[in-house]
């Protein structure tokens, strides 16, 4: 009996003993990362290794998901139709035991049920991430440790399961990565069409193929300045050219602080060789230093349009000639978009592009299809009464002929019809808000972050609606709800002195917004615990 | 909770009649036949009547009606009282069985429940623990008694930096079944029937306000212990020490809190936090120190 009991006792001592599971001590850090997607809100919580997904599944609710993204979560970043997430953890370090975490990239689904559709496991971590337009790849780079190869790329094909990541070393005379960008599809003189990679570094571009990754890059040295250091890349564009041609893929790279833009011709290799293409280099001067570059259809064929604010001109190069001929215009322009397959009546002939800039009130239409006839015919502006900053497409259809145009530095921002060619001015009672575009292209909204004052812009009617929640957002996000109408899903995170960290939630209609109907949701770093 | 004492007394005092009993096997001194023939007139109006007749060798005394418990136990008293007012010296003190005890003590259950967790850092729940209990029948070495306990406690802790609080109201009752080692031990078995109230509460700093839940929970309790008399500090009364281990169950009741209005300004449409569900389930001991009377 004695020994029974004693048995009994010390068992009770056992399990009364017991801790609790250890994530209810694991504070939050601030700020918290959060990311909209096509269905769903995720927020990053690194102290635990997760990512908190925030669903809409009827109009005012919220449901939580956590799902597990590895220890040490650094990096996420969403596709731009917002149907996938991507999140680079750095896992344990340092790593002792067997179980310890390695670093690793996991994809989750973002629609309304969101689910971790892949994990990879990687050999050593990273610290940042680029994501392919299509979906296809997602390159991996910045790598970091006791000795780091800053030149290591890690490519990831995303779109098949369970794949092995590629590591690959690009060729370098003393750089590093500094922006990674994708090209289009370009037709190659030989071998089937494939996709480039584009690797900036401090002096050169390498181009990866992606068709072969484990192939050699090509590296393009660029120009020596004058001070006898290469040329620094800041801008690279590509062009397929026309489409019964293969051999006038070209790509095109702006220098900083350079007159110089370097075009690359992806030629028909040498006979013998087997390669895809030969590179040849030329370099076109356009007169100063250019601010943004694209390859324009204009009346006189493909060209390669050149912005330079400080001459008020722009320069259009002749792809095959390389003759320079300048635009003038009439404002400092510094930013180009190309416009013409939003407009519901696009030319036959030359695009539309519009220009807009933040030394400059004023926005202009180029129409290109009369750039080399008559020139100073081909622009069209308009003095909207505020330098623009950014430019905000609409997707979809339905609004897609519409712009949004940001001057953060007035208290107004502008909806541009680009088939009326109106701007509509939209005016805020103070500054500092940033804009947020529906991913269904029938709304925007502009948000004060830290301050509880949002509104939304109906993109068909142009009618604004004002709220205020009764908490400063830090953002906020608008997702299709699982029984297809959309939710506002506004994020409280905040950490007042003395205070935890802590995140909550505000949610309403999206599409009849009523804070009356709002319903707010306390506590979701709580979420998932239990 | 009113309510329930009154309930529970009721329900003690209603079973104490069906389980009287009288104990016939205990024999009475002998009265002193001198000493009441000179007080004959004196005592027979305070004698009564059929208080312990000497059993007659050829006549088996006629079974009488069995009095209520407590009549059976005012008549020992009465005669022990009459025997001492006779003047005669009974000179062996009447043995009383204590009948009623309470006790007050330490209850430690140990709850597994992952609702419990944002309350507490470990699985321990304390609990002041009251009990009280009847002995409502008794044959030789078994008795039975009704026993009700009353437990308050709680843990208080943080979930992810938010402060949080559980405060347990427990009310049982049921029989305990008890094998007495002589008169100053015993072996005990008691199921009781359970039913607490829980107030989780936690400082949700999302919100700025303090949010709550009240839930309640029925279940039972299965322990077993021993008792040990530690004295007589009066003819009636005795100090005891209690020791009892078992398992405690009850049913799961979900957390969903809500502001608690009185505190802090949350807004308006504020959604409750749901925390899970809450069960209080795990082996559990007690130990009281108790007074018989």
């Amino acid at each position: 009996m004695k020994r029974t009991l004693g048995i009994f006792l010390f068992a009770s001592f056992l399990h009364g003993c017991g801790d609790r599971p250890s994530a209810w001590d694991a504070e939050a850090s601030l700020p918290l990362q959060s990311q909209g997607l096509e269905g769903s809100v995720a927020v990053l919580d690194p102290s635990l290794g997760r990512v908190l997904m925030l669903t809409a599944p009827g109009d005012g609710r919220l449901a939580s998901k956590a799902l597990p993204v590895g220890k040490n979560p650094i990096a996420m970043k969403a596709s731009e139709d917002g149907s996938a997430l991507y999140v680079l953890s750095a896992g344990v370090e340092p790593r002792l035991r067997e179980d310890d975490e390695l670093p690793s990239l996991s994809i989750i689904e973002g629609d309304v049920n969101p689910r971790l559709r892949d994990r990879f496991t990687l050999t050593n971590p990273v610290k940042d991430l680029t994501l392919d337009p299509e979906g296809e790849w997602v390159v991996l780079h910045g790598s970091s440790g006791i000795v780091a190869n800053p030149n290591e790329l890690v490519l990831v094909r995303a779109d098949v399961p369970h794949s092995a990541p590629i590591a690959k070393t690009i060729r370098s005379f003393g750089g590093r990565p500094q922006r990674i960008s994708f090209t289009p599809t370009l037709t190659m003189p030989a071998g089937p069409s494939r996709r480039f990679l584009v690797v900036e570094t401090d002096y050169d571009v390498s181009l990866v193929d992606l068709h072969e990754p484990e192939r050699d890059e090509v590296t393009i040295l660029l120009p020596k300045r004058a001070d006898g250091v290469s040329a620094t890349p800041v801008q690279v564009i590509a062009h397929d050219g026309e489409p019964d041609d293969p051999n006038d893929a070209r790509i095109a790279i702006r220098l900083a602080g350079d007159p110089n833009v370097v075009i690359v011709e992806l030629l028909p290799p040498a006979s013998g060789e087997k390669k895809a293409f030969k590179a040849s280099i030329n370099i076109a001067d356009v007169g100063g230093s250019p601010s943004s570059l694209a390859f324009v259809r204009t009346d006189g064929g493909l060209r390669l349009a050149a912005l330079v604010p400080s001459q008020r001109h722009a320069a259009l190069v002749e792809l095959s000639t390389m003759v320079v001929d300048t635009v003038p215009l009439a404002a400092p322009y510094d930013g180009l978009s190309l416009v013409t397959e939003a407009l519901t009546d696009a030319p036959d002939t030359g695009d539309v592009a519009l220009l807009w800039g933040k030394q400059s009130s004023t926005i202009a239409f180029w129409s290109l299809g009369k750039a080399s006839g008559t020139p100073y015919r081909s622009l069209d502006a308009y003095d909207i009464g505020a330098p623009i900053a950014a430019v905000h497409d609409v997707p979809g259809e339905a609004h897609a002929h519409r712009k949004l145009l940001e001057a953060p530095s007035s208290s107004r921002f502008y909806v541009l019809d680009l088939n009326a060619r109106q701007s509509f001015p939209m005016l805020a009672n103070t500054t500092g808000f940033r804009l947020h575009v529906a991913l269904d292209g029938d709304r925007a909204w502009a948000l004060r972050e830290g301050s509880p004052e949002l509104a939304k812009i109906d993109l068909a009617s142009l009618h604004p609606t004002s709220l205020v929640l009764e908490r400063p957002a830090s953002t906020a996000w608008d997702v299709r709800r699982a029984d297809g109408g959309r939710s506002l899903i506004a994020l409280h995170g905040t950490r007042a002195a003395g205070e935890p960290a802590s995140l909550a939630a505000t949610v309403l209609g999206a599409e009849a917004p009523d804070m009356a109907r709002s319903r707010f949701y306390p506590g979701l770093l709580l979420g998932g615990l239990e | 909770m009113r309510s329930t004492l009154l309930l529970v007394s009721s329900l003690v005092l209603a079973a104490t009649p069906a389980f009287a009993d009288v104990d016939e096997s205990e024999e009475l001194p002998l009265p002193d036949l001198g000493h009441e023939l000179e007080h004959d007139a004196e005592t027979e109006a305070d004698a009564l009547p059929e208080s312990s007749p000497l059993p007659s060798p050829e006549v088996e005394p006629e079974p009488e009606p069995e009095p209520a418990h407590g009549e059976a136990e005012t008549a020992q008293r009465a005669e022990g009282r009459s025997e001492a007012g006779s003047g005669d010296r009974a000179e062996v003190e009447p043995k009383t069985a204590p009948l009623w005890d309470a006790s007050v003590g330490l209850r430690m259950a140990f709850i597994a429940s992952k609702g419990f967790d944002p309350f507490a850092s470990n699985n321990a729940l304390p609990q002041l623990s009251l009990g009280f209990g009847a002995e409502v029948y008794r044959r030789e070495e078994l008795s039975i008694a009704t026993v009700g306990h009353f437990g308050v406690g709680g843990r208080s802790a943080t979930a992810r930096g938010d402060a949080t609080s559980l405060t347990a109201l427990s009310l049982g009752v049921g029989p305990e079944l008890r094998y007495h080692l002589g008169e100053s031990a015993w072996l005990h078995l008691r199921p009781s029937f359970d039913v607490t109230q829980s107030r989780a509460n936690i400082d949700d700093a999302s919100s700025g306000a303090s949010l709550s839940a009240r839930t309640w929970h029925i279940g039972f309790d299965a322990m077993a212990g021993a008792a040990a008399s530690l004295g007589r500090p009066g003819p009636s009364t005795e100090f005891w020490l209690l020791a009892e281990a078992g398992y405690t169950w009850s049913s799961a009741s979900a957390l969903d809190l809500l502001p608690d209005g009185d505190e802090g300004s949350p807004p308006v449409h504020t959604v409750g936090l749901s925390l899970g569900k809450l069960a209080y389930r795990g082996p559990a001991f007690r130990v009281a120190a108790a007074i018989r009377f």
